[in-house]
């Protein structure tokens, strides 16, 4: 009788906190979103490089969803990131891969078997890259968002001498200013960071143990506890 | 231990209710589940009741979620529809809608007949329920340029009288609000001061309302004034009405039918292309008809008050066909209108009304609002061409052959029995093809011929994607040739013949402006002649706790009684209504 009453008390409870969540915002129906996909434009994608060992793509076809520069967002497409040319590809209901234009896209998710995200892109404007004389937009999967963020350009590159196509990420981290800095996976490159302080990042690296050559997910930890 | 029983039969019964209702919740924050009897409610607030043709109508809305009072609405559209009583002529247009309230102004035509006017507003959620939830108001328009007609035409009295209507009861602690004048007596041209103040209002919520104070009209008895508490308790809910066109929860539904133009049967599966003249880019969208001819386009606010260009995909068949686009309006009861004469004082006061109109028109200065900034339409490819041309960059050229022939190697204008075709070399193919997607300006174009036409002094720069095939929903182009040309016009016939053109207009609000209240003339400029019957309107005046708030404004050369009237809604959409009236002599 006791617990049945506890029971009633914490469903209450739930009730309201869903009642004040309640002024969330609408999501469109799934009409709207039928729409909009069946709507989408884009260029048909032929492979750029053929006869390589290796594939370009960051994941297989997966559930995802994209964030238009507008505003607007489209779920339920089967997604798939292309490392070699930087593109976000998108299989069609009729199998046909589609290039989804970069300059419309904000940023996409990926979701895994379980809808939940598996890996969050968005673009970076005006990045310069290594080699290369002018700034470009570039997808960067966000592997710790917070005061300082830090992000992976998933590229591919194609080694010519071997046929193979390799992976070449890599790696950003950013601060609120929109600074950033292209960084290898070592604690030297991290502790030189202009906008880290120095020492507070070598005792969190100290004291957490963190060991950070080579290692993104133990970077992922060492920004993510610098961010609390 | 029967007794004991009987409790435990009670808490179980209980515990069913707060699943259930948790299960409710659980589906509205997802917001795919939401429940399908949670209408809204509508009441519009104007600045007066009798306007003249060319006026602006300034006016205030508040909608709220019928059963979720403290949510933004769903409907992101709101429509208004003035109809003539006696000829059921209407006027249709459309506000955004981002939250609970806003406020705004309409300009009423210059043409518009003389005579009563019923000024309806409703989202698409609101017409699809049932009509008590429509908001109404009658409206008197005048017109300068006619007679004052000396009767007018009215619906039969349709009060209210069904017994469902859900009253609503008021709890002895909710939020009342009261308005206070300084005197009871003014003299013309003298300052007046208002009171309102708040009771009951938690201290951290807000009442948002608008004021308007109005010189009275012999035309009580007739153009009746809701207010906003009867009018929240006149809504209904509804209960599992089936949705058909749609929630505007997120853009504005363009929708309609496609059909034979001949036998007036649907066209199966019409793919529709939507375009806009754009001078950056095009901003096409993609829709295919259903095997009942039906579409629909979802339009967000890139779209707002620009040309709407329609037309079947190229490779479509059925040149033939007619466009029924859905209107949004409502129908017009028209058949109830009876013809009610008007008294010498109710003809003084219009033929006055129209005086000060005149006076107004002759004194006011126009007012230019800036431009908003526009937003993207959508996802497409045009954004990123492979080749860019300026032909201006290059000798003069006459035509499109030459300009195809000297400085486009990729693509190739040809000549079969008399029509030209253009052919592209797609880079993924390596070959040349026919199949492709022209566009004039922004807006698909098959008329080739005309653009055979074209030379470097027409044309302001030529862009081509041609490395993979275009895909637009089931549509696959071999390639994109998008022309833009300096008078950034599209050939008359081409419109005419091909095309469905609409006027996506859409009603500026007042969002973006700070200073709403109506500057009385004859506080800021004294030269001008105060003839105002309304003394003052304001649509957003807020009230936060129990504070007090005085507005001051001054009267007008008029004398009379005169009504000042406040509607509004606290942050928890429970509806606020007082009035006051005072004298001018």
């Amino acid at each position: 009788m006791k617990n049945t009453f506890i029971c009633l008390i914490v469903l209450c409870a739930i009730q309201n906190v869903f009642a004040q969540t309640d002024q969330l915002k609408f999501e469109p129906d799934e009409s709207y979103m039928m729409n909009m996909r069946d709507g989408m434009m884009g260029i048909e994608y032929i492979e750029p490089v053929v006869g390589y060992k290796g594939d370009p793509y960051f994941n297989n076809w997966t559930n995802g969803e994209v964030f238009l520069a507008n505003g607007e967002r489209i779920t339920g497409l089967s997604l798939r990131y292309e490392g070699y040319l930087d593109q976000l590809l998108w299989l069609k209901e009729d199998f046909i891969t589609c290039v989804l234009c970069k300059a419309c896209i904000k940023g996409f998710n990926l979701f895994d078997d379980s809808d939940n995200i598996a890996a969050s892109f968005i673009i970076k404007k005006g990045i310069r890259l290594p080699f290369e004389n002018d700034s470009a937009d570039c997808f960067f999967q966000t592997l710790v968002k917070g005061e300082y963020s830090f992000y992976a350009f998933r590229r591919v590159i194609r080694l010519s001498d071997v046929f193979e196509l390799a992976d070449d990420t890599k790696y950003y981290i950013f601060n609120n200013d929109h600074q950033y800095e292209k960084l290898k996976l070592r604690t030297r490159d991290l502790l030189n960071v202009s906008f880290i302080d120095k020492t507070r990042m070598k005792s969190i690296i100290e004291s957490n143990k963190i060991r950070l050559r080579d290692n993104e997910q133990e970077f992922i930890r060492a920004i993510s506890i610098y961010n609390m | 231990m029967r007794t004991r029983n009987k409790i435990q039969i009670f808490t179980f019964i209980l515990l069913i209710i707060a699943i259930n209702d948790l299960l409710i919740y659980g589906g509205s924050v997802n917001g795919r589940d939401y429940p399908a009897d949670d209408c809204e409610k509508i009441f519009v607030h104007l600045d007066k009741i009798v306007y003249v043709a060319g006026e602006n109508i300034h006016y205030k809305v508040y909608v709220v979620n019928g059963k979720s009072p403290l949510q933004v609405p769903e409907s992101k559209i709101l429509y208004f529809v003035l109809s003539e009583h006696k000829n059921g002529k209407q006027i249709l247009w459309r506000v955004n809608l981002n939250k609970s309230t806003l406020h705004g102004s309409y300009q009423l035509p210059e043409s518009m007949n003389a005579g009563v006017y019923e000024l309806a507003a409703y989202t698409n959620r609101i017409k699809e329920s049932v009509p008590e939830n429509i908001f109404s108001q009658e409206l008197f328009i005048l017109n300068l340029a006619r007679e004052t007609p000396d009767s007018i035409y009215m619906p039969v009295s349709n009060a209210v009288t069904d017994n469902q209507t859900r009253l609503v009861t008021i709890p002895d602690n909710q939020p009342d609000i009261r308005l206070r004048a300084s005197k009871s007596v003014y003299r013309t041209n003298d300052k007046v001061v208002l009171e309102i103040n708040m009771d009951n209002l938690q201290l951290n919520d807000t009442a948002n309302l608008s004021l308007s104070v109005l010189i009275e009209t012999p035309f009580s008895g007739i153009l009746q004034n809701t207010n906003i508490v009867e009018q929240f308790n006149r809504y209904k809910e509804i209960n599992d009405k089936p949705f058909f066109n749609g929630l505007e929860n997120y853009a504005y539904i363009l929708n309609g039918q496609v059909l034979n133009k001949n036998d007036g049967s649907p066209v199966k599966d019409a793919r529709i292309l939507l375009a806009v003249v754009d001078s950056v880019s095009p901003k096409i969208m993609y829709s295919a008809a259903d095997s009942e001819g039906n579409f629909r386009f979802y339009l967000n606010q890139f779209y707002d008050n620009k040309e709407i260009i329609l037309q079947l995909a190229d490779n479509t068949e059925n040149p033939d066909i007619l466009w029924d686009i859905e209107k949004k309006s409502i129908p017009y009861p028209g058949s109830s209108d009876i013809s009610v004469p008007l008294s010498t004082e109710q003809m003084a006061f219009l033929n006055q009304a129209k005086d000060i109109r005149l006076i107004e028109t002759v004194y006011t200065e126009e007012i230019i609002g800036e431009k908003k900034p526009e937003t993207m339409s959508g996802i497409s490819y045009f954004a990123c061409p492979d080749i860019i041309i300026v032909p201006a960059d290059y000798t003069e050229m006459v035509n499109f052959k030459e300009i195809t022939a000297n400085i486009i190697p990729q693509l190739k204008l040809k000549n079969r029995k008399d029509n030209y075709y253009l052919e592209v070399y797609n880079d993924s193919k390596g070959a040349l093809n026919e199949n492709n997607l022209v566009l004039l300006n922004g807006v698909p174009f098959r008329d080739i011929n005309y653009i055979a036409t074209l030379g470097t002094q027409d044309i302001q720069r030529i862009e081509i994607i041609n490395s993979s095939r275009f895909l637009a929903g089931d549509l696959k182009y071999n390639a994109v040739v998008s022309i833009y040309t300096h008078d950034m016009k599209i050939p008359e016939p081409y419109i005419k013949n091909q095309t469905l053109v609409l006027q996506n207009t859409v009603a500026v609000t007042d969002e973006e402006n700070e200073n709403n209240e109506y500057v009385a003339p004859a506080q800021s400029r004294s030269r001008f002649p105060d003839f105002r019957s309304n003394l003052y309107w304001n649509p957003d005046l807020k009230v936060c706790g129990n504070n007090k708030v005085t507005v001051e404004f001054t009267t007008s050369r008029l004398a009379g009684k005169s009504n000042a009237k406040i509607q509004g809604i606290t942050s928890s959409g429970i509806p606020l209504d007082a009035s006051v009236s005072f004298s001018v002599k």
